[in-house]
């Protein structure tokens, strides 16, 4: 089972929300996020296993699609957490959130980001770690490219 | 049931062996191995990344962004190219995604930058005209955005001596280059700091009766073309979209395999020709020139072609 995140924008209930690439932000924004989980190894077709790169890897190409991935299914599977992490080469600023479970379907997950005064303590443009607890059980797994930053004054870096 | 423990993956992981040193030298003082980087703490220059040295933005000009998006990328370079192949298969955002990071890493490899903050842990060599020339250092990796620590270090991991960070001149870091300016005047009167509890300033004068010693200085830098994680230079951006289109329009071009067709039928006939598998080549010649230009550009921004020295 290799799971995958994929970022979804303007959510407005289980039944009413946009797949993205990526979720793009501006850092002094508190936004919440949200997200679906897949299962890249359980497909809808019967064709080969799901070709996928990086552990989050959409080919429109090849005509499978994976199938959602419902988290804490049966007691074994319980308790069940979910972290996502946003890493930096410094270790102090990486930041680590912990995801909440739509209560309607338990694969699309949320979580709360505080407005950061400053851009350089706030999570920064890229890959996005993800987490997840089930059980004795923990998964883990990296999206590339899951979030741009956008920072107000632009003029340096 | 205790919840195991999180385990975040490479990349970030805080780095363990191969490279330290067995038995792992004792803390304190003597431990010369990279500490995790402190961007806050290390010895940096007082100015923004790019544009190199600029010190204060108005902020009317727009010069660093976000990653490249795929989106952004079709925008830019891609708009009127239906990114499909005639089998049905064609690029997806996803696809598009995975190309842009080929090309970050093409480029990172061909400008000898890394684009993203990371940190680094080089051996240079004692030269003696160097060395009297305010110990001039040339990292491997560039930019320099910051250095942790400039040390004399064993093969082992123990630290000798340690050049306080005082001494260094980071106004060179742009460059990949650290300079040992000591404004105390002179070595014999730095105190603290400068002198490891290994063997310290005496250490030293037995080395300047030499004119060179192999991995010598060890210099724990951190590189990137921007201080704010994540940002990129727009034109770092540009080179970036250059190369993930060269490389998409050269997959599409080839499959344009006709340059003329004709069908006739008793007493009508129609034909038609067109470029073939030249379709995108004049973009795609076009494109690489700018590429080239980029590049040049990029490694005169961030790099130092040239060294020279008396060994």
């Amino acid at each position: 089972m290799r799971l995958t995140s994929v970022p979804i924008i303007n959510f407005s209930n289980i039944n009413d929300f946009q797949e993205t690439s990526q979720w793009t932000i501006r850092s002094s924004d508190p936004n919440t996020l949200y997200f679906q989980l897949f299962d890249l190894d359980n497909t809808i077709s019967t064709q080969a296993p799901f070709s996928a790169l990086n552990g989050g890897f959409f080919n429109a190409a090849i005509q499978t699609y994976p199938q959602r991935f419902i988290a804490g299914v049966g007691i074994s599977n319980q308790p069940v957490s979910l972290k996502v992490t946003f890493p930096s080469l410094n270790i102090g600023n990486t930041l680590a959130y912990t995801a909440t479970p739509d209560p309607n379907d338990a694969s699309v997950w949320s979580f709360n980001l505080p407005g950061y005064a400053n851009v350089g303590s706030g999570p920064s443009s890229g890959n996005v770690i993800f987490s997840l607890t089930q059980g004795i059980n923990t998964y883990t797994w990296t999206v590339q490219n899951m979030l741009a930053v956008e920072m107000t004054n632009q003029g340096c870096c | 049931m205790s919840t195991p423990p999180f385990k975040p993956g490479p990349p970030y992981d805080e780095q363990q062996a191969p490279y330290e040193p067995v038995p792992r030298v004792t803390s304190g003082p003597l431990d010369g191995t990279p500490q995790p980087a402190n961007f806050e703490k290390d010895k940096q220059f007082y100015s923004a990344a790019y544009p190199v040295h600029m010190t204060h933005s108005s902020g009317l000009l727009s010069r660093c962004e976000p990653m490249l998006t795929p989106q952004l990328l079709v925008s830019r370079y891609l708009k009127g190219i239906p990114l499909a192949f005639p089998n049905g298969d064609s690029y997806s955002a996803e696809d598009i995604k995975d190309q842009i990071v080929l090309a970050m890493n093409e480029i990172e490899l061909m400008c000898k930058i890394t684009l993203s903050r990371e940190q680094f842990t080089d051996k240079v060599p004692f030269d003696i005209a160097l060395y009297k020339s305010f110990i001039f250092l040339k990292t491997e990796q560039n930019p320099v955005l910051a250095v942790q620590s400039v040390q004399i270090v064993s093969s082992d991991g123990y630290a000798v001596f340690k050049i306080p960070p005082e001494w260094l001149e980071p106004s060179n870091f742009s460059k990949g280059i650290v300079n040992v300016v000591p404004i105390l005047g002179a070595y014999s009167v730095a105190s603290g700091g400068g002198v490891g509890a290994y063997g310290g300033i005496p250490y030293l004068n037995v080395f300047s009766s030499l004119t060179f010693v192999p991995g010598f200085w060890q210099i724990v830098y951190q590189t990137g073309v921007s201080k704010v994680e994540g940002q990129f230079p727009v034109v770092i951006n540009d080179l970036i979209g250059t190369i993930a289109s060269i490389n998409m329009l050269s997959a599409i071009t080839n499959m344009f395999l006709q340059t003329s067709q004709s069908l006739s039928r008793d007493g009508i006939s129609q034909s038609s020709s067109g470029p073939g598998p030249r379709m995108y080549l004049p973009y795609i010649e076009m494109l690489e020139k700018k590429r080239d230009t980029l590049i040049a550009k990029v490694k005169a921004t961030f790099a130092t072609k040239f060294l020279i020295s008396n060994i």
